[in-house]
């Protein structure tokens, strides 16, 4: 124990899954520099499918960190060029993106840091993020701008180090590399956050992080938690119950019970695009598996094909079962090489068939409950998969299909083989569609009765008139009757 | 602390491990009722395989698939297990293969089937057989003459030979109807009392017992539903041992290794198709059985009561399912919510 030692009791999963040490293969290796490719393609992707702008024409030349496409709104993380280079153009194959044809010269533009950034408004402080492209490393891709945008004050920073993917150890190299600069990146969060208290998490098999994090916490008034090793413990909803004991509620964010937490690569590159003034260009990626000869922990530059860095390392096909961009469990199959490294992606596998979830002939479920088990959110998987199967959406609601966080623990465990996240993936888009429908729907009525509600008070309104002016009528002819009276009266 | 839980092995391999789990218990059959047991057991394999080809045919599937997931076998080899080691070839296919058919495929095939389907099986016979099924080889003349030979069994079994030299009432089936006598009396008078349970069954247990333990440790299953089924039958046994009375209905030891107990408890409620899905359903599943089983027993009209206690509490494992779900992350406490 030490001062710095976060001090609330921990709360860790009863139960989690246990992972294949695939880690010791590099997690002792050193962060190298990787091949910058000739051609780089610089995935325009955003956040939850929206893309951002190209703003270079084909045939530009530009340097290194210089923007070539932004997002609709202001806080969107800009896409900057990772090396220099002439803009080929815009592709839409494998994914859509602008291709760099690298000159070699690797230029760079002049940084601009805010090396004073106290001094600097927080919109400033937020702009510069965005305009340096920062966006949650950790897998979900959100803008950092936006994230912080909404967290003006909270009371619990968590950056989440814990890293339970199998085989990926970026997160944990950084921190035992570059330790005090992963610190400087938590200051300006908890400055951003006006968070009163921070603390760094860590699964507890990764010694030689946890000590530099120690080391480095000397300087700064931020905790260390060194949580039990068992995935997914890295999971955002997880890691804040086993730091807190608090469940996030279904549908809520960290941020509504006054926590934040961010990814700690994200950090990092926090502190680079506000201190160095240097934009997101290259991010440290594992990667690793069976079929690849020399793995190893690499600063890959965006955009970098998947065909490249495999082969700058040595790939064995005749190993190869699956090639997946992230990890083993979490990670993105891909079939086509020519798909970019993106901000999001930390580990490249060329895995072999014991380092992914078992494939193979799916047969029936028994039923047997190895699902249920390792499922962090407490839903029943093979109920969700016999309903997603008989298309029940009724069901899958009412089984809480949207509380599943697609973490693959299922799938990773099914003993019937059942590509189980698949089906939730679908289930979860037919929900989404149902939803959507039912909405058309309900603004459909609404819209109908507004016409009927408008419809009948113009009646009532003409009706009104017509009365008035019968009464009014009747008025006059009750005064011409009363004249004509006196007039006969006087007469 | 987290408790780390590893890869599951594929569901044919499961299948095995249950398959080498029954061997303990199947030798110690083989030990006091003769290599009729084998006969028997491997009728039943057979007529349980003939039944899944033939089910599997009939909806259209993949028959190698189909068999190769080892369900089938497994049926057969339970059924077996369970069956009088001298019951007509003709009767323990025909259990085999209805138990197949009937108890599984009508609903779908392999993890569809509400019931056990070597329960259904098993049933089935039992109502319908009722003399055949009851009619047990008898232990004392077993153990007096040495267990009926290939040929004798065979005789039985295939050409209908007149199983009365070699039957006898069990252990649970002959102190059920001991007609007034005392615990102590019955055990002096029957020979059947054995050195703490019942004469054979004891050790018939204890090698179930040992497969089922093997199964936990392999985590096969979990604990629940075995630990469950076997508490609850050994309380409601403490709760009316009277010491041994002419009217007791046997000691709590009597009921854990008598009769089908422990393959029960480990071979039979651990089917995961037709139990409760959570491991707090599955320990309410196993109390379930476990007092079915001894109201059965103690105050009903069969010796023993597995086929009959599990059956009913799979009628009731989808409304167990529904009290026992667990509380999703993020939710409010179950009182929060409403009715599932």
């Amino acid at each position: 124990m030490s001062v710095s030692d976060w001090d609330s009791p921990l709360h860790p999963l009863a139960q989690a899954l246990d992972v294949p040490a695939g880690k010791a293969r590099t997690r002792h290796m050193a962060i190298e520099a990787s091949v910058i490719p000739e051609l780089l393609r610089l995935p325009l992707e955003l956040y939850a499918g929206r893309q951002a702008k190209p703003c270079v024409t084909v045939g530009q030349r530009v340097r290194r960190g210089e923007i070539v496409a932004r997002g609709p709104d202001a806080y969107d993380a800009a896409i900057h060029a990772a090396t220099s280079g002439r803009i080929r153009g815009v592709a839409d194959t494998p994914l859509p993106c602008i291709e760099l044809e690298a000159d070699g010269d690797d230029a760079t533009v002049d940084p601009e840091p805010l090396s004073d950034w106290r001094g600097h408004s927080r919109p400033e402080l937020l702009t510069q993020l965005a305009e340096s492209g920062l966006m949650g490393l950790g897998g979900a891709g959100f803008p950092s701008a936006a994230k912080l945008e909404a967290a003006a004050s909270i009371d619990l920073l968590i950056i989440n180090a814990a890293e339970c993917e199998p085989l990926l150890t970026a997160d944990e190299r950084l921190l035992t590399e570059r330790a005090s600069e992963v610190m400087d990146g938590i200051t300006i969060l908890a400055y951003l956050t006006s968070a009163r208290r921070v603390v760094i998490a860590i699964e507890d098999d990764k010694p030689e992080a946890i000590e530099a994090v120690r080391v480095a916490l000397r300087e700064h008034p931020f905790s260390l938690a060194v949580i039990p090793r068992g995935y997914p413990s890295g999971s955002e909803r997880q890691l804040v119950q086993i730091l807190t004991g608090r469940q996030i509620p279904s549908g809520r964010l960290p941020v509504d019970l006054g926590m934040l937490c961010h990814n700690v690569a994200s950090a990092w590159a926090m502190g680079r695009a506000v201190i160095h003034g240097e934009a997101l260009t290259e991010r440290i990626v594992t990667v690793t598996g069976a079929a690849l000869l020399r793995p190893g922990n690499l600063s890959v530059r965006i955009g970098t094909p998947v065909a490249d860095l495999l082969a700058a390392r040595g790939m064995n096909d005749t190993l190869l079962a699956g090639i997946r961009l992230g990890g083993p469990l979490t990670g993105r199959p891909v079939t086509d090489r020519r798909l970019p490294m993106g901000k999001t992606h930390g580990g490249l596998l060329a895995a072999g068939a014991e380092e992914l979830t078992p494939a193979g002939v799916e047969l029936p479920c028994i039923r047997c409950g190895a699902c249920a088990e390792v499922c962090p959110a407490s839903l029943l998987p093979q109920e969700l998969h016999r309903q997603t199967r008989a298309a029940d959406l009724d069901a899958l609601a009412e089984l809480n299909l949207v509380d599943c966080i697609e973490c693959g623990a299922c799938a990773w465990v099914c003993p019937s083989r059942i590509p189980l996240v698949n089906d939730y993936r679908l289930g979860k888009s037919a929900l989404a569609a149902e939803a959507a429908r039912q909405a058309a729907a309900e603004q459909a009525r609404t819209r109908h009765e507004r016409r009927q509600n408008r419809l009948e008070q113009e009646r009532r309104a003409s009706e009104a008139a017509r009365e008035a002016r019968l009464s009014r009528v009747d008025a006059a002819l009750a005064r011409a009757k009363a004249a004509k009276q006196n007039r006969e009266q006087e007469s | 602390m987290t408790r780390l839980l590893p890869r599951r092995a594929g569901t044919a391999s499961l299948m095995l491990q249950v398959v080498l789990a029954t061997l303990p218990g199947l030798a110690a059959l083989v030990a006091f009722f003769g290599v009729g047991v084998l006969l028997t057991v491997a009728l039943a394999v057979l007529g349980a395989v003939l039944a899944e080809a033939f089910g599997l045919w009939l909806r259209g599937r993949s028959i190698r698939l189909g068999l190769g997931d080892g369900s089938a076998i497994v049926t057969g080899l339970l059924l077996g297990l369970a069956l009088p080691p001298l019951l007509p070839a003709g009767l323990t296919m025909l259990g085999a293969g209805l138990a197949v058919l009937l108890g599984k495929h009508v609903y779908g095939g392999l993890g569809q089937n509400p019931f056990n389907p070597a329960m259904v099986g098993y049933a089935i016979l039992l109502v319908s057989f009722p003399v055949a099924m009851t009619t047990w080889t008898a232990l004392p003349q077993m153990l007096a003459n040495g267990p009926a030979g290939l040929l004798d069994a065979g005789a039985v079994i295939f050409a209908g030979a007149s199983p009365d030299a070699f039957t006898g009432p069990t252990p649970l089936d002959d102190f059920k109807h001991r007609e007034g006598l005392t615990v102590a009396e019955w055990q002096a008078v029957s020979g059947l009392g054995g050195h703490f349970a019942g004469q054979g069954w004891e050790w018939v247990n204890l090698g179930f017992l040992a497969g089922g333990l093997y199964l936990l440790q392999r985590r096969v299953f979990s604990w629940h539903a075995p630990v469950g089924m076997l508490a609850a039958l050994a309380l409601c046994a403490g709760l009316f041992w009277d010491g041994g009375s002419s009217s007791s209905p046997g000691s709590p030891l009597f009921h854990l290794l008598g009769g089908a107990t422990m393959l029960g408890a480990f071979f039979i409620v651990t089917d995961p198709v037709s139990g409760a899905r959570s491991p707090r359903g599955r320990l309410i599943f196993g109390i379930g059985v476990g007092i079915l089983v001894y109201v059965i027993r103690a105050f009903g009209g069969y010796p023993d009561a597995m086929a009959f206690a599990v059956l009913l509490m799979n009628a009731a494992a989808p409304m167990i399912d529904a009290w026992t779900r667990p509380r999703p992350y993020g939710h409010p406490p179950a009182s929060a919510s409403k009715e599932p």
